[in-house]
């Protein structure tokens, strides 16, 4: 597969109350981001485990984005504080393991914010498109 | 001086003797003179077989959360590290401090752990267990260095390149043989259900040389016991394979101690540095309006 023809996988965890609204905007607003992204929403962002975002790589993601409300905005107050205290250690963990972390994005992304959610998702993907396939945490059983 | 086995065997005769307590918990020699295994005494005659020395690693307090032992007064040999995971079990509600009596040993070091050798908390607090045994002679003591860095390994790897960190990880992941027995033998990973227990589990089996298995293995691991590792270093001991899984857990311990403060599990009271979040600490990921 050559780098041009190359379309990463990106799974996006979206918090219910702020990032799922801002990309449900985004698609109102008929602002236009690139297809690569599967948008799973959760409650929270806080949802979001080690066991999810490496459950997303083994099944074929080549990113993992991670959105939920700005910090202090969460609808149960502390999710957000819990998720950014957990995917920091997670994204050192990978690093030490040898895994790139910058496959894993995690963004506070609002309900109105809908052009910086565009903005993410195009910024992320052609980030990935440079970075190309990633095969380090397939799950072989998973290869089509 | 008196030989450090030799007061313990007095002291747990003593105990079973009076009735003080139902059971005693403890070592015996094992197979050969370098390998202990827990033995539970139940008669002040069976006191006899105890023995403490440089060989007895394991961390007992894990038995007390099985059934058989509850309702029943258990004296619990600890060294300094099973005592920090006694006091966090303890404060987790999982054991009720009535229920044990602790025989707190001055330890010697253990012969194959890669902590004791920078370890700074040998004995439990003389205040926090109910008879402390100092000022006995061990057979042998391991010297401890107080300059000596606590496992250089890690920085070492981190000055590796990504790509030799993941081939050097893969080396070691690739051995690993999903036996489990490093969460066996981890005092602190003590959930009633465990998440790799399931049935027909669908990220995980007994397939070899499949690496994301592995790594999901050891992530997730290493995640549940991430802010409460007593460092007592049996997860890299007990492993058949050698795979240096200590280096893992303590990566994230140093994590947690540059991001949010130094948090000694079993040492420090309770809240646990993951178990909860406020809005005072640091934001990794970026402020309002900034792309």
């Amino acid at each position: 597969m050559t780098q041009d023809s190359f379309e990463p996988k990106i799974v996006a965890f979206c918090c219910n109350w702020c990032s799922y609204a801002g990309a449900d905007l985004a698609g109102t607003g008929r602002l236009k981001y690139p297809e690569n992204i599967r948008i799973i929403r959760v409650p929270c962002s806080s949802r979001v485990d080690a066991a999810l975002v490496l459950r997303a790589f083994q099944n074929g993601a080549d990113g993992v984005m991670i959105a939920g409300c700005h910090p202090g905005d969460c609808h149960y107050d502390t999710g957000n504080y819990h998720t950014r205290k957990r995917m920091v250690l997670l994204k050192s963990l990978l690093e030490f393991i040898g895994l790139s972390s910058d496959r894993l994005l995690v963004k506070w992304i609002s309900g109105n914010e809908a052009d910086r959610f565009q903005v993410t998702v195009e910024r992320f993907t052609k980030e990935l498109k440079q970075m190309g396939a990633y095969e380090k945490a397939r799950d072989l059983r998973c290869a089509k | 001086m008196r030989e450090i086995g030799e007061v313990l065997r007095g002291v747990a005769s003593k105990l079973l003797n009076s009735g003080e307590v139902d059971l005693v918990l403890g070592y015996t020699r094992g197979e050969s003179s370098h390998v202990s295994v827990p033995y539970v005494a139940t008669s002040p005659e069976e006191t006899g077989n105890l023995c403490f020395d440089g060989t007895s690693s394991m961390a007992l307090s894990k038995y007390l959360l099985q059934d058989n032992f509850a309702g029943k007064k258990t004296a619990l040999i600890v060294k300094g590290c099973d005592y920090r995971a006694v006091k966090l079990s303890i404060s987790e509600n999982r054991i009720e401090r009535g229920q044990v009596y602790l025989i707190g040993v001055d330890c010697p070091g253990m012969h194959q752990s890669p902590f004791c050798m920078s370890c700074e908390y040998k004995s439990p607090p003389a205040d926090a267990v109910d008879v402390l045994l100092t000022g006995v002679e061990a057979a042998t003591r391991l010297e401890v260095s107080s300059h000596r860095r606590a496992l250089p390994e890690i920085e070492a790897i981190e000055r590796m390149s990504e790509h030799d960190r993941f081939e050097y990880w893969k080396r070691q992941f690739n051995r690993c043989k999903h036996c489990y027995t490093c969460r066996n033998a981890c005092p602190v990973c003590t959930c009633r259900v465990c998440l790799f227990d399931r049935e027909n589990p669908e990220f995980i089996d007994a397939a070899k040389d499949q690496l994301a298995q592995h790594q999901f293995y050891h992530v997730i691991r290493a995640f549940h016991v991430a802010d409460r590792c007593v460092g007592c270093g049996e997860c890299a001991r007990v492993c058949p394979e050698g795979v240096p899984l200590h280096l893992l857990h303590q990566k994230l311990q140093r994590e947690l101690d540059k991001f949010y403060g130094r948090y000694r599990a079993g040492i420090d009271e309770l809240p646990t540095p993951l178990s909860h979040a406020h809005a005072h600490e640091p934001d990794f990921f970026g402020k309002v309006g900034k792309q």
